[in-house]
């Protein structure tokens, strides 16, 4: 069995059953980077390009693993020492590489959309690994996978979602993803980063972090993207590590066997406290492990179906 | 030459009109309007065209038009404008001052006159700038432009921010009753924006203007024009709170031209 998808743009591409499929193909996968040789013939012949438009660090390694792993041949391309510079287009970038008959095409972009656009143009196999403050689908799928992997389940658990939801693409495809699987989701932060119209997506809205947190069986916390500090949003770092700091009294409201969570980079010292990163509950060295195997399946799964003509109609914008 | 216009559809709201019917012009102006019409003279004096499920309307007129001319010609020039505009039935334009230079002083409005009169297709009547270089600091000599030919004054595009030097515009415009018309945007709400702030932007992860960013410039202008008494045009107008602001306004007894929003822009 495959996924009928040419491409992985958006959590809400994937139903239950497919997400599943992932889940569990993952599992399979994860063996492999626990052996001493860590390396299977899965992707063999097959070329995967990562086309990131902005700066990454843990999910273009990921990727970049995932693909040797599988025996895939790799080449990264990264904006500052492309074309881009010298004025080309996304597309015209794309349709070049694409014509070197790249199978897939892992693409993060500042701009919500991007990859979209690239998957409706073009045959090869297009991945989202970030656009803009849309989604970061593998990321969800990570984190799904890990915390099913200490929880045995996923229905029914409540999943505290902290921080930047306005701007987060993590925040995002997590939310569609949680709401698949049947999970309650909370959101806190300040208002100035909770969406006016989130009430839409079914969740439940906190502003005091330790309300949201009583009965809490997952703490999801965005990274502070510091770049975003203008001044509207929060007043000062030292106020919103006051209020959405996760210190180790606030963790003690939630659950016992609470898990805690950050996509990364993070920033010690704000929304997370160094103690609480590095204690018992924290998962966040085992989301990157799992990570690998996660975009394995991804890798595995879309490079197996037939390739697609490019059919706009197909398929509209999320 | 005469032209007679064969059983189109005759619209002309001015004057209650809609219907089935000729129209014979003679010598430039509509000279009969009616059933199986003749025209006077030889026949091959006559160009007649067949109006069969065609609408035959007045010439339209677009009170705001981009010509590009001077300094983005390419992008628009005011020969290809004015044809746009002829080829959609429009007769008469107003023409937006962000050129480069600025339509701030009469030297740009002439020059876009005598272009006009050269190489225009339709009648181009200029709109200046508020404030030089339509920077929203310093008002531009408005009777200067009023002289050269210009009809009303906007920093279109560049909302005037400054409410101090809005007031001093409209109050200034009175002396010329002239109209005034601002871009209603709040910069500052509305900036990085791309889309309408609601769930669709919040689903696409696209930084959303809110509603609130048109209609609080929307307040102010109303404001200050009851302030001033100026003549006061709101361009493109497009949330309901804004027509709900113009609609009170009116209804305290003064009289608003809003302008709908544009959905196709010239």
């Amino acid at each position: 069995m495959g996924l009928n998808l040419k491409d992985l743009i958006s959590i809400k591409d994937l139903d239950r059953d497919e997400l599943r499929l992932i889940l569990d193909t993952a599992e399979s996968f994860k063996e492999v980077g626990a052996r001493d040789i860590k390396k299977v013939p899965t992707l063999r012949g097959k070329t995967v390009v990562n086309l990131f438009f902005e700066p990454s660090t843990r999910t273009r390694t990921s990727f970049e693993l995932a693909a040797k792993r599988l025996s895939a041949d790799l080449v990264n391309i990264a904006i500052s020492s492309s074309s881009v510079v010298k004025g080309e287009t996304l597309l015209d970038t794309a349709r070049n590489i694409e014509a070197m008959q790249a199978d897939l095409i892992v693409v993060r972009h500042p701009c919500a959309g991007a990859p979209l656009l690239l998957a409706q143009k073009m045959t090869s196999a297009v991945i989202n690994a970030g656009d803009g403050a849309h989604e970061h689908p593998t990321q969800a799928l990570l984190d799904l996978f890990t915390i099913r992997e200490r929880k045995k389940t996923l229905e029914g658990l409540t999943v505290v979602i902290v921080g930047d939801i306005l701007h987060s693409r993590v925040a995002r495809s997590a939310i569609h993803a949680f709401k698949m699987v049947g999970s309650s989701i909370r959101v806190v932060g300040p208002p100035t980063m909770i969406p006016r119209e989130i009430a839409h997506w079914g969740v439940e809205v906190f502003y005091q972090y330790e309300e949201a947190l009583k009965g809490a069986d997952v703490i999801m916390i965005l990274r502070l993207q510091l770049e975003r500090q203008d001044g509207s949003l929060f007043p000062t770092i030292r106020e919103y590590a006051n209020l959405y700091g996760l210190t180790p009294r606030r963790l003690a409201m939630a659950k016992d066997d609470v898990l805690v969570m950050h996509p990364g980079p993070i920033n010690r010292g704000i929304e997370i406290a160094p103690e609480v990163a590095d204690g018992l509950s924290s998962a966040i060295l085992s989301q990157a492990t799992n990570g690998v195997a996660v975009r394995m399946a991804v890798l595995y799964l879309l490079s197996g179906v037939t390739k697609h003509e490019p059919a706009d109609s197909q398929r509209t914008a999320h | 030459m005469n032209l007679l216009i064969r059983n189109g559809r005759l619209i002309d709201p001015a004057h209650r009109r809609d219907e089935l019917t000729d129209l014979l012009i003679q010598n430039g102006k509509v000279a009969r309007i009616g059933k199986s019409l003749k025209a006077d003279g030889p026949k091959s004096e006559t160009q007649i065209i067949d109006g069969t499920d065609r609408w035959v309307v007045p010439g339209f007129v677009d009170l705001h038009v981009h010509l590009r001319e001077p300094g983005f010609e390419y992008k628009e020039t005011i020969k290809t404008g004015t044809e746009a505009a002829a080829a959609g039935g429009f007769t008469s334009v107003c023409c937006m001052p962000n050129t480069n230079p600025v339509n701030d002083n009469q030297t740009v409005t002439r020059m876009i006159l005598e272009k006009a009169r050269q190489e225009g297709l339709v009648h181009v009547f200029p709109i200046g700038a508020i404030t030089k270089g339509s920077k929203g600091e310093e008002l531009s000599e408005v009777g200067d432009l009023v002289e050269a030919g210009c009809v009303a004054i906007t920093d279109d595009g560049k909302p005037v921010m400054n409410s101090e030097v809005m007031r001093r515009a409209m109050e200034y415009a009175l002396a010329f009753d002239l109209t005034v018309i601002d871009h209603c945007e709040d910069e500052h709400l509305m900036k990085g924006g791309v889309m309408n702030e609601g769930v669709v932007s919040m689903e696409l992860g696209l930084k959303g203007i809110p509603a609130a960013a048109e209609e609080v410039m929307v307040s102010r202008n109303l404001i200050l024009a009851e302030l001033t008494g100026a003549r006061l045009h709101l361009a493109h107008i497009s949330t309901a709170g804004s027509v709900r602001l113009i609609r009170e306004a009116k209804g305290r007894g003064r009289a608003f031209r809003p302008k709908p929003a544009r959905i196709i822009s010239a």
